[in-house]
């Protein structure tokens, strides 16, 4: 979830004369959404969170409004004062597989709380782990993982992100002091070398885009939940729901690696953005848990070379654990670095204290990019 | 009551870190925005290990948060 906690506004000493705030309201209520508050949700949003990403999140809304898993489980809450929408938060239902046992768990989503009104955020998280018996949920944010926490969330684990530099450009765009273009090229050009040395050999397995998910997925996602326990269930249905046409990410590639019969041994999901940036995203990788890293290795080389050739400059992945997909030390050799101090945190409610043991391990995870509700805010 | 002074010195010198900042007892700490949800769970953390209290989900809420004494009454009731 990305709440975001603005900067506290000043506030008033009873020693200092001045401007007096506006008390807020007592009467703030909890209530559900009715479809004629959109737009005050959405002029809540660009307070909260700025202008840029008022479009992402109507695009998001339409996507989930029309093209939704469980549209009756979904649920959304404001506060409002006096008729004035002054928070938000949408709970929205995944399939989780959580030990052989298909679970569906919220996420908590678009969080926001006008400034004015902060304390009143309570309200709702208090709203949605009334509603929701299970949660799976991924946050940045020290707030929210505090109340998260507090509200009786368990913390799972860090996920671990890592970052390629494909472009030296990119340093341009970086609040650094800026040098001669050449400088830039330069470095382009060491690593794109590098990459052709690294990347020797990795096209040993039949790695090539498709067009959609296919039945093939679903034996496939039988076969890594045998020995990951713990994951979204990534059958075909909820792959092109995820990264189909309404999806906000819709403009990726279908990656898939299959063996002598067609079969699949692993797939990734990959998605270039339209920041300054130009990143890459690996939104979701997963291999055969029996199938070595070559696999990975494979997808892993398709992938940058394709980010590099659609003119990414940056590669971004993040895994909670490497049980499906390429260990740390072939991140590494393939040039990734750990992201260091984002504190990404994986964190889980469940009601059957059977489940909540096995998705409390987060060896027993898979969980990147995508299964997150921060992958919705990409451009 | 005697609650209210460990409250205060942790809500100034933890929580807000304004040594400078003067808060009435009577202070209302939600309206006047000295209360995010933040800080409030960390506020309910000492509460609970400072005076060694529980503190219920549903004890949070704006009546017995909104001030210094509002809280230290709330401790009061808690330690029975």
């Amino acid at each position: 979830m990305i709440p975001q906690e603005v900067l506290p506004l000043a506030r008033p000493s009873t020693e200092t004369q001045g401007i007096a705030r506006q008390r807020t309201s007592r009467a703030v209520e909890l209530r559900p959404m009715d479809e004629g508050d959109f737009q005050q949700v959405l002029n809540l949003y660009g307070i909260v969170f700025g202008q840029t990403g008022l479009n992402n999140f109507s695009n998001r809304w339409q996507w989930a409004q029309r093209d939704n898993l469980f549209p009756e489980e979904t649920y959304r809450w404001v506060l409002a004062d006096q008729g004035r929408i002054v928070g938000f938060l949408a709970a929205f239902p995944l399939p989780y597989s959580i030990n052989g046992e298909t679970v569906v768990a919220h996420t908590p989503c678009d969080y926001m709380v006008h400034p004015d009104y902060r304390f009143h955020g309570l309200k709702l998280m208090r709203q949605f782990f009334a509603s929701c018996p299970n949660c799976v949920t991924c946050d940045d944010i020290p707030a929210t993982i505090k109340v998260t926490q507090w509200l009786g969330a368990s913390l799972v684990g860090p996920l671990t992100g890592y970052s390629k530099i494909l472009d030296g450009h990119i340093f341009k765009v970086a609040k650094l002091p800026q040098l001669p273009d050449i400088f830039y090229s330069f470095a382009t050009q060491a690593l794109r070398l590098l990459d052709s040395l690294l990347l020797v050999g990795a096209s040993a397995v039949k790695v090539e885009r498709i067009d959609r998910f296919d039945e093939r997925f679903d034996r496939f996602f039988q076969e890594c939940s045998k020995q990951v326990r713990a994951t979204v269930t990534k059958d075909h249905r909820f792959l092109n729901w995820r990264y189909g046409q309404g999806s906000p990410q819709n403009e990726n590639e279908i990656v898939a690696a299959t063996d002598d019969t067609g079969e699949l041994v692993g797939y990734a999901v990959l998605y270039v953005d339209n920041s300054p940036r130009v990143q890459g995203y690996i939104l979701d990788l997963l291999v055969l848990p029996c199938a070595n890293q070559k696999v990975a290795r494979a997808l892993m080389a398709y992938a940058v070379r394709r980010f590099r050739q659609r003119g990414a400059r940056v590669v971004r992945y993040f895994n909670a654990s490497p049980r499906s997909g390429p260990s740390p030390g072939l991140l590494r050799w393939l040039g990734f670095t750990a992201i260091l101090g984002k504190g990404r945190v994986l964190m889980v409610k469940l009601a059957d204290p059977r489940l909540a043991a096995v998705a409390g391990e987060a060896s027993n995870w898979w969980y990147g990019y995508g299964d997150t509700e921060m992958s919705h805010a990409l451009t | 009551m005697e609650a209210t002074k460990p409250i205060k010195e942790y809500i100034i010198n933890q929580l807000l870190q304004r040594r400078d900042l003067r808060l009435d007892d009577d202070t209302p700490l939600i309206d006047d925005g000295y209360l995010t949800s933040l800080q409030t769970v960390e506020l309910v953390m000492f509460l609970e290990e400072h005076f060694q209290i529980q503190i219920e989900p549903e004890d949070v809420n704006e009546e017995e948060f909104q001030s210094l004494n509002s809280i230290a009454s709330l401790v009061e009731s808690k330690r029975g």
